[in-house]
């Protein structure tokens, strides 16, 4: 989606436009939905976050933070935040949550769950490790080592500046050296 | 284990979003406040101890300096202050970001959003001279008057400064006759703040209106908010109302 059509369906979800609501999903929905597969354990928890996300776009549509009249990253770091909170976080969307429906089986199977976090490319002991994080570093490594932004625009998008986010990238790879492939966060760091 | 979203889902997930947006809304709307003849002199001095209003029962309240200043803006820039008035050590910022990710000032720290911990309110304090008071660990820069207070927020984001000069480093809060704080916010903002309506008068105002629970419409150059009543020090006298919406030029 073009930013500038994103941004001109985004004024149209705060008049109240359903169907421009309806676009944002479709142009972003499964970015959403892949981020919260590396972040949980089960297509079921990553479904609830998927639709968490979306719910809290639209309940907190007067706070949403557009980056260059994208809601993506907003998308992206409370999409975290509802995967690293779950139970507390989607406790308010119970119901709304309860209407959907469902395809994939609610128990997660441990050998599909490693097989997933192999296919998507992450190490799970960085996820393990993102959990031990403060909520600003757990943003920074989510969007730089899961989501592929560099450092700076990771930054901006949390609002960072430069210099701040170098040197908690620093102290983050000092961390998580012990827990984490050294590559995953060297490679990001270079950016 | 799918990688995409299972299409049933995501098609009933959809349709249920539509169906909320599309909803008509119930939210409250707050009554509008219709304005009297006259703008809020946000850019001007008023002179040592403008908001000496009357005294009890806000017994104690830290007066500002000089007027407090509000300009709103859209993307970053550089805001010139007023000229310091005498006496005054620090000048106290408030700076609430409406849209956007990024909301700096050169120092200082955030109230954040409880559940995505985007923030909301940037607030700080910076010294007028070299004399740090000790309990500042931070120690930035004084303000240059010829740079102004630069405001670090993303291209397109909608933000409000209010800005008041002061002779404290973390100035204490005093009580107001209903209870609620007042005075010069400090690291827990209290209820009231100081402000001049636009008749002149000085008083307090609503800290939430004037910040995050404003609520502004967000415009070209800047928010669009109703005027916000002014109170006298005993937190229920309406002596005025307020332009908090005024543009940055």
């Amino acid at each position: 989606m073009r930013a500038d059509g994103e941004a001109e369906d985004w004024r149209r979800v705060l008049t109240g436009e359903g169907e421009a609501f309806g676009r944002l999903f479709d142009a972003h929905h499964q970015r959403v939905y892949r981020h919260a597969l590396r972040l949980v354990s089960s297509t079921h928890d990553a479904e609830d976050i998927t639709a968490g996300a979306f719910l809290e776009l639209w309940r907190r549509r007067d706070k949403v933070r557009v980056v260059d009249g994208s809601v993506v990253p907003w998308l992206l770091v409370t999409t975290t935040n509802l995967a690293l909170n779950r139970r507390r976080s989607l406790r308010r969307h119970r119901a709304f949550l309860a209407r959907l429906p469902r395809q994939e089986p609610l128990v997660p199977d441990a050998g599909s769950v490693a097989l997933s976090r192999a296919d998507l490319d992450v190490d799970p002991r960085l996820i393990d490790a993102i959990r031990e994080l403060g909520a600003t570093d757990q943003q920074l490594v989510v969007l730089v080592a899961l989501e592929g932004y560099q450092l700076r625009e990771a930054a901006t998008a949390i609002g960072l500046s430069p210099e701040a986010a170098r040197s908690r990238w620093q102290r983050i790879r000092r961390r998580l050296a012990g827990s984490v492939t050294p590559e995953t966060l060297a490679l990001a760091a270079e950016h | 284990m799918n990688q995409t979203l299972d299409p049933v889902f995501a098609s009933g997930l959809r349709r249920e979003l539509v169906a909320q947006v599309s909803a008509p809304t119930h939210r409250v709307r707050r009554r509008a406040l219709v304005v009297g003849v006259g703008v809020m002199g946000v850019l001007t001095l008023g002179g040592v101890a403008a908001v000496a209003g009357s005294q009890p029962p806000g017994v104690g309240v830290t007066q500002p300096l000089a007027p407090p200043v509000v300009v709103n803006s859209v993307g970053p820039a550089n805001v010139v202050l007023p000229p310091v008035p005498q006496g005054a050590l620090y000048v106290r910022l408030e700076l609430t970001c409406y849209d956007g990710l990024k909301c700096n000032t050169p120092g200082g720290g955030a109230t954040r959003d409880a559940d995505t911990g985007i923030p909301m309110v940037q607030r700080d304090d910076i010294p007028l001279t070299d004399a740090h008071d000790p309990r500042d660990a931070q120690r930035i820069p004084p303000y240059d008057p010829a740079v102004g207070v630069h405001i670090d927020v993303n291209p397109g984001t909608h933000w409000r400064l209010y800005a008041v000069y002061t002779d404290q480093f973390l100035p204490g809060p005093a009580t107001a006759g209903d209870g609620r704080t007042v005075g010069i916010p400090a690291m827990i903002p209290p209820d009231l703040v100081p402000m001049v309506a636009t008749n002149g008068r000085n008083g307090y105002v609503d800290y939430r209106l004037l910040t995050d629970a404003g609520h502004p419409t967000l415009t070209a150059d800047g928010t669009s908010q109703p005027s916000v009543p002014v109170y006298d020090v005993d937190g229920t006298t309406v002596i005025g109302y307020a332009d908090v919406s005024k543009p940055l030029h």
